[in-house]
C-alpha cells in the first residue's frame, strides 16, 4: 500500500495524476453546465462522476500489477478483444452502428478497449525484434494493425480506425524502423488515399450521385454517360462521411452546405466567441440554446473555449502537455523496451486523439467522432484512458532490474556521460 | 538513437500543439469579436408586433369602416389541402394525419388501427360541427379553404421552398359573439385539426351607405409578397411595412387610396431566448381617415334619389347624385345606386359579380361614363363667350334644324318634339330653352380643337382628382386625329364621342358656380393638399350671363328645368337628356333609354353647393326625371347646411 502511494508520489507520476484529476473534474463540470442549458441531458453529470470513480479505480489497479505481467498477457487480451469486436458486429445495431455491447447497467465499447490491447500487443511483439529494420519485417506489425482496424472500420467507426495508424507509425518509429521505409509507406498510403478512380454516375443511385459531385476531381460526359473521377476511399465511404469531408473542406466558403458544415460552424462560433477570457456562465448558457450537437461528448472543447476563452483552452492544452512531458520523461528513463514501447504507444494514441478532437472543433480536421480523452462524457473511453495513464505510471515506477545498481545514480537522473550512453545504447535494443 | 528519436517525437508533438494553439489564437483572439457577434445575433430573435388598421370616418366622425374584434375558427393547413398532388405534399399530409391518428387513439382510448379508420369520419364531423355552430355554410368554408390553399401556394412559389404557413392553422369561418365561441371551444376535442383564436375583421356600421367610396379589403397580391421576399435580407426595422401573406389590403375605394396610412406599421421586439427583451419598437396603429362626405346627408340623398314625385319608391332606379361644396371643392355626398352591403360582400360575392344587368359593384358616380348631353351647354357657352366666337347680346336664329338643306339632321329638340322653332335666341335664352341649334353653331365656330381644350380645362379629359382608384377620366375625341366635320357640333350639345362621369359634370358646374375657378374635388380630408387649382380666366360678365341662363332654366315658366323649381331656394341648373347606347348582356338588350341629367348649383346668389343628378336609362327626359330629384337634393342639402349655419341667408 505504502509502496503504491510512493509510486504515485514520484516526480514523474504525481503530475500525471494531478493533470488527470483536473481534466476529469473539468469534464464533470462541463457536462453539468451543458445539462443546465439542455434538460435532456439530465442525469449525465452524475453518471459522469460515476465513470470518474470507476476510472480512478481502474487507474489504481493498472498501477498495481507489474506491467511486465500485463505484457505477458497481452496476446491473450488482444485475442479476447478481437473476439469481442467480432461479437459486437453480430449484435443488433444501436443508433445504426455496431459499436456497443449492451449490458444491463452500462455499455461496453470494444473499439475503445481495442486501443489499449492493440498497444499492448504491438509493444509486446516489437520488444525484442530486430527484423523490422527491413521492409519485409514491417509486414507483421501491419497485419497486426489491419485486423482490428478492419473490424472497427466495419462497425462503422472511422475515427478510432484512424487512430491506430499514427500509433503504429510512432511505435515503429521509436522501435527503430528505418525512416525511409516509414516515409515510403506513408507516401504509398497517401497516394492510395488520393488515387483517382473513375465512376459512372449512372451506376450510382440518385442521392449518392448528388453527394459525389463536389468531391470529384473531374466530372464530365463521355459518350453520353456521365463520369466522375474521385479519390478511391470515397467509393467506400458512407454519404454522411463524404458530407463531413465536404463540409470541412468548404468551411470558410460563403455558401456552405447546410447540415454538413452546421456542426463545424457552430463549434467555431462558440469557440471563437470565447475570446480571451471566455464568457460568463449565463451568457454561455444562452449560447447553448443554439445547441451544439454532441456538445457534451465530441465537442466539449468548444464548450471549454466558450466558457473560459483562449486562456482556458491553452490551460487544457497545458494539462495534456504535462502528461506528455511526464510520459516522455518516463520513456526516456526506462530502459525496458516493452516499457518504452508501451509508453510511446500510449502517448501516441493519446496525442492523436487529442489532436483529432481539438482539430475537429476548430476546423483543422474533418469531423470524425473522436472524444476528448478524460474530459468528454463517456464511460468506456474514460476508463480506457485512465488505464492507459495507469500503465504510464506503472512503467514509470518500475525500473528494469539490473544486476547492480547503476553507478552515478546519485547524480541527476537525466544526464549520463556520453560514453556511458553509448555503452547502454549498444547492449540493449534501442 | 532512441533518445534522438524520442526528441524528434517530442518535437513533432510540440509542433502539432503549436499548430492547434495558432488556430485557437486565430479563432479566439483575431476573429473572436466576429464570432461573438455571430453568436449574439443567433441568440436573439425578433418577433413582429401586430398592428391595427385605421378607421374610415365621415366628416363629422361617424365610423364608416372599422376593425371589430371577433374570433376565427381555424383549421390546419393540411386538413384544408388534403393529400395533395406531389409526393412531398402527400408525405407531409401523412405525417400530419399520423399525428392526429395518435391523438384520436389517445383521446378515445382505442387502437391506432381503429383510429386510422375513424380519421375520415372525424374530419367530416369537424366540418359538420363547424357548420352548425358557426353558422357558415359548407360551401363558404370550402371556398375560404380554396382561397387559403391558393394563397399559401403562391407564397410558396415566390419563396421557392416550404413555408411556415404550411404548418399553421388558417381561419375558415368567423365567429362574432362570445357565446358561440365558447360553444365552439367546447367542441374542439371532438374535432380534428381545429382551433379558435381571437382576430378582427372589418365592419361597416352604415352597411351599404357609401360602399363604393369606402371600398373593400382583400388578400395581399403577388407583387406585394414578392417585395416582401426581396426585402427579407434587410434589417427588421426596414421591413416593418412589408406585407405578410396573411395580411389584407384595400382593393378599392378609400381603403385602397389610403392603404399606406390605414394599415399602420408593425412593431418589433428583439429578445433573447431567456425572455429578456433587448429592444422594442411598438406597433403604430393606422390613423383614422376622414372622408369629406356626411353620412346623414348621404343617407338622406340616397333615399331622395329613389323617390318618385308621388312619394313612392322606385327600387330599380340606377344612377348617381354628386354634391360638391363650392367654396372648398369638397365632396359632400356621392351617392351611387345600386349598392351592396360590404359586410355581406364575401357571402354574396358570386351573386354580386354575376349580376351583369345592374352591375352593383360599379359606382355610377365616378366609375361609369355617360354622354353628358345638354349639361355641357353652360360650359360651351363659357367657351364660346370667352373665345369670342359669340358676343353677349348676339342672337342666333333657331329654325329647328341647323343645315338649311338638311332638315333631318342636327335638329333642335323643339323641332323634334313639337315641330316648332325657338326663333332668335341669345345665350341666356339658349340656355334657358336648351336650344341645340345655338350650340351647334357655337361648336361649329369653335371647332374641335378649341372645344376639346375647353372641355379639358373643365376637367373632362382627366380623372376628376379625388384619388379613388376606380375613378375614370372622361373620354373626349382626339383633336389631332382625323374626324368628321360634325363631331364638334355634336360635342357642343354633349352627344357624340364624349362620355364623362357624374362627378365630372358636378365639378364642371362647380367651376362655373365659382366664377371660373377650377378645383379638383376632394374626397379625403387628409389628402386635401393634393387639390389642383386652375383659373380659367373667365370674365365676370360671362359668368353672370351663364349663371343667369341657368337660373332661368329652373325658375322661368318655360325653362326646361322647371320641375326643379323651389319657392324657397333659388336653384340654378341645366337639364340633359342624352341618347345612350343600350346595355347588352350576351348580345341581348337588357337596359335601354336615355341618360337623364340635372346638374346645377344653389343658391343663385353666393352659390354654396354644386350638384349633378343622373338617372341611367330613363324613359323620360332630364327635366321630368331628374328635376324633382334635384329639387329634393337641394332642399335636403339646404336643411343640412342651414342647421350648421352654413347656408347663405337670402338677400
Amino acid at each position: 500500500m505504502l509502496a503504491r502511494i510512493r509510486l504515485l508520489l514520484r516526480p514523474t507520476s504525481w503530475p500525471i495524476v494531478a493533470a488527470m484529476l483536473t481534466l476529469m473534474a473539468l469534464g464533470v463540470f462541463g457536462v453539468r453546465a451543458a445539462e443546465q442549458a439542455d434538460p435532456s441531458l439530465s442525469g449525465k453529470p452524475l453518471r459522469q462522476a460515476v465513470y470518474v470513480a470507476v476510472s480512478l479505480l481502474a487507474f489504481f489497479i493498472a498501477t498495481t500489477v507489474h506491467y511486465k505481467r500485463i505484457g505477458r498477457a497481452s496476446y491473450p487480451l488482444f485475442a479476447v478483444n478481437l473476439a469481442l469486436l467480432v461479437l459486437v458486429l453480430q449484435l443488433a445495431p444501436i443508433r445504426h452502428s455496431h459499436r456497443w455491447i449492451n449490458l444491463k447497467l452500462f455499455q461496453v465499447q470494444p473499439s475503445e478497449l481495442a486501443k489499449l490491447t492493440y498497444i499492448l500487443a504491438l509493444a509486446w511483439y516489437l520488444r525484442y525484434r530486430r527484423n523490422y529494420r527491413r521492409l519485409v519485417g514491417l509486414i507483421p506489425p501491419f497485419v497486426l494493425t489491419l485486423i482490428p482496424a478492419g473490424l472497427i472500420l466495419i462497425e462503422p467507426d472511422l475515427g478510432t480506425t484512424l487512430l491506430l495508424i499514427p500509433t503504429l507509425f510512432f511505435m515503429l518509429f521509436m522501435a527503430g524502423a528505418k525512416i525511409k521505409h516509414l516515409l515510403a509507406i506513408a507516401a504509398v498510403a497517401a497516394a492510395l488515399m488520393f488515387f483517382p478512380v473513375p465512376q459512372s454516375l449512372s451506376d450510382l443511385g440518385g442521392a449518392e450521385a448528388a453527394g459525389s459531385a463536389p468531391l470529384a476531381y473531374w466530372r464530365g460526359a463521355i459518350g453520353g454517360k456521365e463520369y466522375v473521377v474521385r479519390a478511391a476511399p470515397l467509393l467506400f465511404m458512407y454519404p454522411r462521411q463524404v458530407g463531413r469531408i465536404r463540409g470541412w473542406l468548404s468551411q470558410s466558403g460563403a455558401v456552405t452546405a447546410g447540415d454538413e458544415a452546421y456542426q463545424l460552424r457552430r463549434s467555431k462560433m462558440i469557440l471563437g466567441a470565447g475570446g480571451l477570457g471566455g464568457n460568463d456562465h449565463l451568457e454561455q448558457m444562452n449560447f447553448w440554446f443554439w445547441k451544439l450537437p454532441d456538445d457534451h461528448t465530441d465537442f466539449i472543447y468548444s464548450v471549454i473555449g466558450g466558457q473560459w476563452g483562449f486562456l482556458g483552452c491553452v490551460g487544457v492544452m497545458l494539462l495534456y502537455l504535462v502528461i506528455f512531458v511526464c510520459g516522455v520523461e518516463i520513456a526516456s528513463l526506462t530502459h525496458d523496451p516493452f516499457g518504452r514501447l508501451l509508453v510511446i504507444g500510449v502517448l501516441a494514441m493519446l496525442f492523436s486523439q487529442i489532436f483529432i478532437n481539438v482539430g475537429m472543433t476548430m476546423g483543422v480536421m474533418p469531423i470524425t467522432g473522436m472524444t476528448l480523452p478524460l474530459v468528454s462524457y463517456g464511460g468506456s473511453s474514460m476508463v480506457v484512458n485512465a488505464v492507459a495513464l495507469g500503465l504510464l505510471v506503472n512503467v514509470g515506477g518500475h525500473r528494469p532490474i539490473l544486476l547492480g545498481r547503476r553507478p552515478f545514480e546519485y547524480r541527476q537522473r537525466h544526464k549520463h556521460p556520453p560514453d556511458y550512453e553509448r555503452m547502454l545504447g549498444g547492449s540493449q535494443t534501442a | 538513437m532512441y533518445k534522438r528519436r524520442l526528441k524528434i517525437f517530442l518535437i513533432l508533438m510540440a509542433v502539432a500543439e503549436a499548430v492547434l494553439i495558432g488556430r485557437l489564437a486565430q479563432l479566439q483572439l483575431i476573429h473572436g469579436e466576429l464570432y461573438r457577434r455571430q453568436a449574439e445575433s443567433l441568440l436573439a430573435y425578433e418577433e413582429l408586433l401586430p398592428t391595427g388598421r385605421g378607421r374610415i370616418l365621415d366628416r363629422r366622425g361617424n365610423v364608416l369602416a372599422e376593425d371589430k374584434a371577433c374570433y376565427d375558427f381555424c383549421l390546419h393547413y393540411r386538413m384544408l389541402k388534403g393529400p395533395g398532388a406531389t409526393e412531398a405534399d402527400r408525405k407531409a399530409y401523412r405525417r400530419w394525419a399520423d399525428g392526429w391518428i395518435k391523438r384520436i387513439a389517445r383521446r378515445e382510448n382505442i387502437t391506432l388501427d381503429r383510429a386510422k379508420e375513424l380519421l375520415p369520419e372525424r374530419m367530416e364531423r369537424t366540418w359538420r360541427l363547424a357548420e352548425t355552430i358557426t353558422g357558415g355554410t359548407r360551401n363558404e368554408m370550402a371556398r375560404a379553404a380554396e382561397e387559403i390553399v391558393g394563397r399559401v401556394e403562391t407564397w410558396r412559389r415566390i419563396v421557392g421552398g416550404p413555408v411556415k404557413e404550411e404548418y399553421l392553422s388558417h381561419p375558415v369561418a368567423s365567429v362574432q359573439d362570445e357565446e358561440t365561441k365558447v360553444r365552439l371551444q367546447g367542441c374542439l376535442d371532438r374535432m380534428v385539426g381545429a382551433s379558435v383564436r381571437p382576430s378582427h375583421r372589418r365592419s361597416y356600421p352604415f352597411k351599404e351607405l357609401a360602399c363604393h367610396l369606402i371600398g373593400l379589403l382583400g388578400p395581399v397580391g403577388e407583387d406585394e409578397l414578392a417585395r416582401t421576399r426581396r426585402n427579407r435580407s434587410l434589417p427588421i426595422d426596414a421591413r416593418l411595412g412589408d406585407y405578410l401573406p396573411e395580411d389584407r389590403r384595400g382593393l378599392s375605394g378609400a381603403e385602397k387610396l389610403c392603404e399606406g396610412m390605414l394599415r399602420g406599421r408593425r412593431g418589433y421586439r428583439r429578445r433573447r431566448r431567456t425572455g429578456e427583451i433587448l429592444e422594442e419598437v411598438p406597433a403604430r396603429t393606422g390613423p383614422d381617415v376622414h372622408l369629406t362626405i356626411d353620412a346623414d346627408l348621404q343617407r338622406a340623398l340616397a333615399r331622395v334619389f329613389r323617390r318618385r314625385p308621388d312619394g313612392t319608391e322606385d327600387r330599380q332606379r340606377c344612377g348617381a347624385v354628386v354634391v360638391i361644396d363650392v367654396p372648398s371643392g369638397e365632396v359632400l355626398a356621392m351617392v351611387s345606386q345600386p349598392t351592396y352591403d360590404p359586410n355581406e360582400y364575401r357571402r354574396r360575392l358570386r351573386a354580386l359579380t354575376g349580376d351583369r344587368v345592374d352591375l352593383p359593384l360599379i359606382a355610377r358616380a365616378f366609375a361609369a361614363r355617360y354622354p353628358p348631353g345638354s349639361t355641357v351647354k353652360p360650359l360651351v357657352a363659357v367657351a364660346g363667350l370667352t373665345s369670342g366666337v359669340i358676343h353677349p347680346g348676339e342672337e342666333i336664329y333657331c329654325r329647328g334644324y341647323l343645315l338649311p338643306n338638311a332638315p333631318d339632321r342636327f335638329r333642335c329638340w323643339i323641332w323634334l318634339q313639337y315641330h316648332r322653332t325657338h326663333g332668335p335666341l341669345e345665350v341666356v335664352g339658349a340656355l334657358e330653352h336648351s336650344c341645340n341649334i345655338f350650340f351647334y353653331t357655337v361648336g361649329r365656330r369653335l371647332r374641335l380643337r378649341r372645344l376639346h381644350d375647353w372641355f379639358a380645362a373643365f376637367g373632362f379629359a382627366d380623372r376628376p382628382g379625388t384619388g379613388l382608384p376606380g375613378e375614370r377620366s372622361g373620354s373626349l375625341p382626339d383633336p389631332n386625329a382625323p374626324h368628321d366635320a360634325g363631331v364638334p357640333w355634336h360635342l357642343a350639345i354633349g352627344q357624340g364621342p364624349i362620355s364623362v362621369t357624374p362627378l365630372h359634370v358636378a365639378n364642371a358646374i362647380a367651376t362655373i358656380a365659382r366664377g371660373g375657378q377650377f378645383r379638383t374635388p376632394v374626397l379625403v380630408r387628409e389628402l386635401a393638399g393634393r387639390q389642383r387649382r386652375r383659373d380659367l380666366k373667365v370674365s365676370p360678365e360671362t359668368i353672370r350671363l351663364v349663371q343667369e341662363g341657368m337660373y332661368r332654366v329652373v325658375n322661368s315658366s318655360s325653362g326646361t328645368g322647371r320641375a326643379a323649381r323651389d319657392y324657397e331656394i333659388e336653384i340654378c341648373g341645366k337639364t340633359g337628356t342624352a341618347k345612350t347606347t343600350p346595355r347588352r348582356v350576351d348580345g341581348r338588350i337588357v337596359r335601354s333609354g336615355d341618360t337623364a341629367w340635372f346638374a346645377g348649383f344653389a343658391p343663385y346668389r353666393n352659390p354654396r353647393i354644386a350638384f349633378a343628378v343622373m338617372v341611367e336609362y330613363s324613359d323620360k327626359g332630364g327635366g321630368p326625371t331628374c328635376g324633382p330629384i334635384a329639387r329634393q337634393v337641394v332642399r335636403t342639402c339646404r336643411d343640412y347646411l342651414a342647421a350648421q349655419g352654413a347656408w347663405p341667408s337670402a338677400r
